[in-house]
């Protein structure tokens, strides 16, 4: 039977043998990809777009080799993880204080560039984890080893960039876009989160 | 999965990160991700200069201050060629951070030349920003000790990482030190103003080139090759039937 990435679930074979493998090459294929967008993107690879764009189109070359073809997104799914996103946003503004300032950052064109790529790079992230590697594990050990697997695959991805400090935060960042996963059954709603929240955070 | 437990890991992992947020120091991002926008670095005695800023604040007593934020470019705008992006030092103020009860006051915020003596064992990076506060008569003013001021300062390069040292009463204090979001911000929590650098621990001299040092090509030849080795296998396994 062939499912959808989107509404339901990838193609996936019942053999939990097969998924688990697919599992173990998906993660080699991450591990990778992360560590080419570090040496490529030298010697600050969290400010290089070039290096941002080749590794979102990795994770998704990664992600169509298992066989994802993403459903289209229903307008709810989009909504719900948007208004998911908005809501952790004013969850960190509340508990972080005022310490806001919403303040132009870059010329507009640049900020379209970058807009287009953190995007691009976000739901590249998200069919890849939340879309090819959450239903690979969920086939091979269940949605909760697929949660806490794709969580910590998020959060470990970001360490090259960011440092050790950034796992506490990217793994809740990941079990909240996982659970999106889990109560919508595609990937629309965690990569509407994401999507927003990296945009909203970019432009502080 | 049944949605009332999908609901509760949606609630529980959003009060676990409030409370890591709050454990946070201020300026730090609601996640670590995305990519940052950043112009070339600006060093003192180079074109164009680093910014300065200073900011005159009313007097205020421990509980009517306003958490304040000052950054290198003070009210800059975008277009402006001075205009800093990101600014490339930053300081946050809490309410009671300051106390100055019946005087104005002015923080500052300026770029300075490099001490004579740095960290034995460690290598500068960047600018030195002398941060400080002096009332209308001269008055210097520190931070108060349970509400200390957070300060950010970019860095030339995010890697290797950073960490925070200040410059007061001639010698210089180590600060922890967390990334601040986009890869080459970092920030401490001081109990002092003073002069602030970031350093990294490079055994002397400068930073190797871009692409010096490791071997970068081969490590890249390599991580391609891992990158097709998966994609093919995992066609492969698309592909062949299962059992």
């Amino acid at each position: 039977m062939r499912h959808h990435c989107g509404a339901v679930l990838i193609s996936l074979p019942r053999h939990a043998g097969r998924s688990a493998t697919r599992a173990l090459l998906l993660l080699a294929g991450l591990a990778a990809a992360a560590s080419l967008r570090t040496l490529i993107g030298r010697p600050d690879p969290a400010a290089s777009l070039p290096a941002a764009l080749l590794f979102a189109g990795l994770l998704s070359a990664l992600a169509a080799a298992t066989g994802v073809r993403p459903a289209r997104p229903r307008i709810q799914h989009l909504v719900a993880g948007a208004a998911a996103g908005l809501a952790l946003f004013a969850v960190w503004a509340t508990v972080t204080g005022s310490w806001i300032v919403i303040r132009p950052e870059a010329p507009r064109a640049e900020l379209l560039v970058w807009s287009v790529v953190v995007s691009l790079v976000a739901v590249a992230e998200e069919v890849l984890l939340r879309g090819a590697l959450f239903s690979a594990v969920a086939a091979a050990g269940g949605e909760a080893a697929a949660l806490v697997a794709t969580s910590l695959a998020f959060a470990l991805i970001h360490v090259p960039l960011y440092g050790w400090q950034a796992v506490p935060v990217d793994l809740g960042i990941g079990f909240v876009l996982g659970s999106l996963r889990l109560l919508s059954g595609g990937v629309a709603a965690p990569a509407a989160a994401h999507a927003l929240l990296d945009l909203l955070a970019g432009c502080l | 999965m049944n949605r009332r437990v999908a609901l509760a890991l949606l609630a529980l992992p959003t009060a676990a990160l409030a409370a890591v947020w709050h454990a946070l120091p201020a300026a730090s991002p609601p996640l670590y991700d995305g990519v940052c926008l950043s112009d070339p670095y600006r060093l003192l005695g180079h074109t164009p200069a680093p910014n300065a800023a200073s900011h005159v604040f009313g007097p205020v007593s421990d509980d009517n201050f306003m958490p304040s934020e000052l950054t290198s470019d003070g009210t800059l705008m975008v277009g402006d060629p001075r205009y800093e992006n990101p600014p490339q030092a930053d300081v946050l103020l809490t309410t009671g951070t300051l106390v100055s009860p019946t005087e104005p006051f002015t923080l500052s915020i300026t770029p300075v030349p490099s001490p004579a003596t740095l960290p034995a064992g460690w290598t500068l990076d960047g600018n030195v920003y002398r941060v400080g506060a002096v009332t209308s008569s001269g008055v210097q003013l520190q931070p108060q000790s349970k509400d200390p001021a957070t300060v950010l300062l970019r860095a030339t390069a995010s890697n290797p990482p950073k960490t925070l040292f200040v410059l007061y009463g001639g010698t210089w204090t180590r600060l922890q030190t967390v990334n601040a979001g986009c890869g080459d911000t970092f920030e401490g929590v001081s109990k002092t103003f003073g002069d602030f650098a970031l350093f990294d621990q490079r055994a002397g001299g400068p930073a190797p080139p871009s692409g010096g040092g490791a071997p970068v090509i081969p490590i890249v030849v390599a991580l391609a090759v891992v990158v097709a080795l998966t994609f093919g296998g995992l066609l492969y396994l698309n592909r062949t039937p299962g059992r």
